[in-house]
């Protein structure tokens, strides 16, 4: 004759423990194999950071250097879609983007869109945003004429949101290295 | 599913708690962005993207440092390196904002917030327990209802609960977290048997305000179900059947918890000897997908109420048919041993994530093959924050339900998918690497050529120049020397008056072809000059040396020249400016090659714990199922012995 009746007091035992695997955390991770690999991310983070410092010093020094980053303000006038990038009429950089991108834009992220060299002297650069409004679908673009000397050229593109005019402004904005 | 329902409520808060930060800074206008580094990791970090951001603000660090954002960059560089499961950097990270006095108190109560749920997280009650007292009661409520729930947590874990009642329990300080902590009170009574009190904190979650919110309204229901089924194995393990019955019935048939309500409701009415009443809800629990132990159970259940009513036949077919079901449960599981290789794992988590919508429609799908694993990693649970809290590989397979709500396992896992994303980062730098070598090496070339064509331009035209000086004067000195020519270098006053005898001696031989007579003055003349040759040939050797010397002098810069030429082709060739950047380069190429190599044998080991843990769970079904399958032999034989024995002879 078999007890069956046995089981339901393991399932008993097993509701409320399986509760506090949610809730009690992981002390039982071995902790060696933890610490292995948090010393490797440690290590490659830094080894990572040498190499960004490097390339970005081999491809783009600061003489020539031009960076153009995007930042938008609350957005709810404006839905992003994409942007193209023009310098000297030449285009540069493009990005279709997604909602996840779009989502860390409008929590305060700042896109780095573009990285490039410029020659010194005076160029145009161009940005053209396209995406959709409460009312309206918008292709807008913002304009800029810079001096390229020794320094670093650093623009931002900026979606703000003008509540005076109640729909998206957009702008450049060059910022003093 | 009931545990995963439950981990995604608590991920969301996690989430809330780790980006206040951030959001505070976005309470701000965007104009005061002060460092675009800052913004840019945000931007990363919001996409789950750790490496980068954590890459974003360390290049930033080696710089000058971000700027004009207060102690936001330290703060988030802590909770990015939680989320990346750098523990160790991130409570360095915050035990260095707490060593600062001077940082406002806002920020000392974040830091403190976060270091405690890091030693939560961790296993380290006491210093969790530390960190959290050390936080003001100004911090912000969301969060302090977080760390109050945590602090009960760790009170259960610390059998330090006894005095935890209802009435002195604030639900409202606890906000979103209460149910949950009234949970997992109810479970902690009911593991020491304590059945009252775990049936007052359980009932309290029967009376939860389900919201409108689609999403936390099923949460609450799986946590209503849940509690009503632990209510009803309360009342079983009391002997109060009736009420563990109007309990069980409670839960919802199509929840997660539904199996166990059945299983239990039919026990109970065993119980009190209603063997009908027990088939119906094991006759339903039957028809289900036998992945789930409580169906399993039901297999065998099913007949002994059969045999119990006296319906021997039944319980016979019940008997062959749970045989079949078993073995062929049995096989599917041995299948999936098989297949879930080290490889097969390595594969599933280095998958593109799915978004969690769609990985619940797959989930949904209701395959025809119900056993075979359909497991896929979503892009909700991907961060180490949510890891006491959502499986980030969610599965139809039940056999591994458990194991995936393991902190173990999904620590294994998250290493695991880390390991292959270091792996990555890793491998793309590898031909970037060989092309900047190259292009270094490219860039030395042609500055060596244009270099050593401009170098030797000069420097050969001042050879020509002087070369050719050189030569004029070590001719003139050949032919001084092999006529003896004295005067040649005699000084300017010694030639200058030689130069009037010479135009004297002229005259005379004029005056002379005219008829007079010049014996006197050709004495006379003939006098001077022997003294001005005298003289001459007095300073000669002294001259003729000085000549000689600046000839050598020439030779000698000549020589300096020609040195300098080959400096220069020297110089040319290793290019002094960019040498020290292809070493460096070539340093981090080596170091790329070797954190790669200790990257893959992790991996390695890794993937072989994690084998090992799936390994293990489906090892423990096939002996679970073997037993239900040896029991169900047993039943049989013993039923037709039974019928033999009964038969005349």
């Amino acid at each position: 004759m078999i007890h069956p009746l046995r089981q339901w007091f393991h399932l008993v035992m097993l509701i409320p423990l399986l509760c506090c695997s949610v809730v009690f955390a992981q002390a039982d991770v071995p902790a060696q194999s933890a610490a292995q690999v948090e010393s490797l991310k440690e290590s490659v983070l830094t080894l990572n950071r040498d190499l960004l410092i490097l390339e970005e010093e081999l491809l783009y020094p600061a003489s020539s250097q031009v960076a153009v980053y995007v930042s938008m303000d609350l957005g709810n006038y404006f839905a992003l879609d994409a942007i193209k990038l023009e310098i000297n009429n030449k285009l540069v950089a493009s990005e279709l983007y997604t909602e996840k991108q779009t989502k860390a834009l409008f929590r305060g992220g700042v896109q780095r869109l573009y990285i490039g060299n410029l020659k010194a002297g005076e160029h145009e650069i161009s940005a053209f945003f396209t995406g959709r409004g409460p009312q309206q679908d918008y292709k807008r673009g913002a304009k800029i004429v810079i001096n390229k000397n020794q320094e670093p050229v650093v623009l931002e593109l900026r979606i703000v949101d003008s509540t005076a005019q109640l729909q998206p402004v957009f702008e450049i904005k060059q910022w003093q290295m | 599913m009931r545990l995963l329902l439950v981990s995604l409520r608590f991920f969301l808060v996690l989430t809330t708690a780790i980006i206040a930060s951030p959001c505070s800074a976005k309470e701000k206008p965007k104009t005061s962005v002060a460092d675009l580094r800052y913004g840019v990791a945000l931007y990363h970090y919001y996409q789950q993207d750790y490496m980068a951001a954590l890459a974003e603000l360390m290049v930033a660090d080696t710089r000058d440092g971000i700027q004009g954002h207060g102690d936001n960059p330290e703060l988030i560089a802590g909770g990015v390196s939680l989320a990346f499961g750098m523990q160790n950097h991130a409570e360095n990270g915050f035990q260095e904002i707490l060593q600062d006095e001077s940082r406002p108190q806002s920020v000392r109560d974040a830091a403190w917030f976060y270091l405690g749920k890091l030693y939560y997280t961790r296993g380290d009650w006491n210093a969790a327990e530390q960190s959290f007292a050390r936080v003001s009661n100004k911090f912000k409520p969301a969060l302090r209802a977080q760390m109050q729930a945590l602090q009960i947590n760790i009170r259960i874990r610390n059998n330090n609960y006894a005095d935890l009642t209802l009435k002195n329990i604030d639900a409202d300080e606890l906000r979103s977290w209460s149910p949950y902590t009234f949970y997992n009170l109810g479970a902690a009574h009911a593991r020491e048997g304590n059945f009252a009190s775990a049936q007052q904190f359980f009932s309290e979650l029967s009376d939860i305000d389900i919201t409108d919110n689609p999403v936390r309204r099923k949460e609450q229901w799986a946590l209503q179900d849940k509690a009503y089924t632990a209510i009803g194995y309360s009342y079983l393990a009391e002997k109060k059947y009736a009420a563990a019955i109007r309990e069980f019935t409670k839960v919802r048939l199509n929840g997660v918890f539904a199996n166990q309500a059945l299983l239990g409701y039919g026990w109970a009415a065993v119980a009190q000897e209603e063997y009908d009443v027990a088939l119906k809800p094991w006759q339903l629990l039957r028809t289900r997908s036998l992945m789930y132990p409580a169906v399993q159970e039901s297999l065998l259940a099913v007949p002994y109420a059969y045999e119990k009513l006296g319906a021997e036949g039944e319980a016979v077919n019940a008997y062959q048919t749970a045989e079949e079901l078993l073995t062929r449960e049995l096989q599917l599981i041995r299948d999936m041993r098989a297949t879930l290789t080290e490889g097969e794992l390595l594969t599933l988590i280095g998958s593109e994530p799915l978004p969690a919508e769609e990985a619940k429609t797959i989930l949904r799908g209701n395959s025809p093959d119900e056993g075979a694993l359909t497991a896929v990693v979503t892009d909700d649970g991907q961060n180490w924050l949510k890891l006491d809290s959502t499986s980030i590989i969610k599965t139809r397979s039940a056999y591994l339900n458990e194991l995936f709500a393991k902190n173990a396992f999904q620590t294994a896992v998250l290493d695991l998918r880390d390991l292959l994303r270091v792996q990555t980062l890793l491998q793309n730098w590898l031909p970037k690497l060989d092309a900047y070598n190259e292009l270094l090496l490219q860039k030395q070339a042609a500055r060596s050529r244009q270099e050593q064509q401009i170098a030797q331009n000069t420097v050969a035209q001042q050879e020509q120049k002087l070369r050719a000086e050189r030569d004029r004067l070590a001719q003139k000195l050949a032919q001084i020397s092999s006529s003896e020519n004295y005067m040649a270098l005699a000084d300017e006053e010694t030639q200058e008056l030689y130069a009037r005898i010479e135009r004297g001696q002229q005259t005379i031989a004029r005056m002379k072809a005219a008829g007079q007579d010049t014996r006197e003055l050709e004495t006379r003349i003939k006098m001077f000059g022997g003294i001005l040759m005298w003289r001459a040939a007095q300073a000669y050797p002294a001259q003729l040396a000085a000549q000689q010397a600046e000839l050598n002098t020439i030779d000698e810069t000549l020589a300096q020249i020609a040195k300098v030429r080959q400096n220069i082709e020297e110089i040319s060739l290793t290019s002094m400016d960019i040498q020290p950047t292809l070493a460096r380069l070539q340093v981090l190429q080596k170091d790329v090659d070797a954190q790669l190599s200790n990257t893959d044998q992790l991996i390695a080991q890794q993937s072989r714990v994690l084998r090992h843990q799936v390994d293990g769970q489906l090892a423990a079904h096939e002996k679970r199922l073997n037993n239900y399958l040896a029991q169900a032999h047993l039943a049989v034989a013993r039923l037709y012995d039974a019928e033999l024995r009964r038969q005349p002879e």
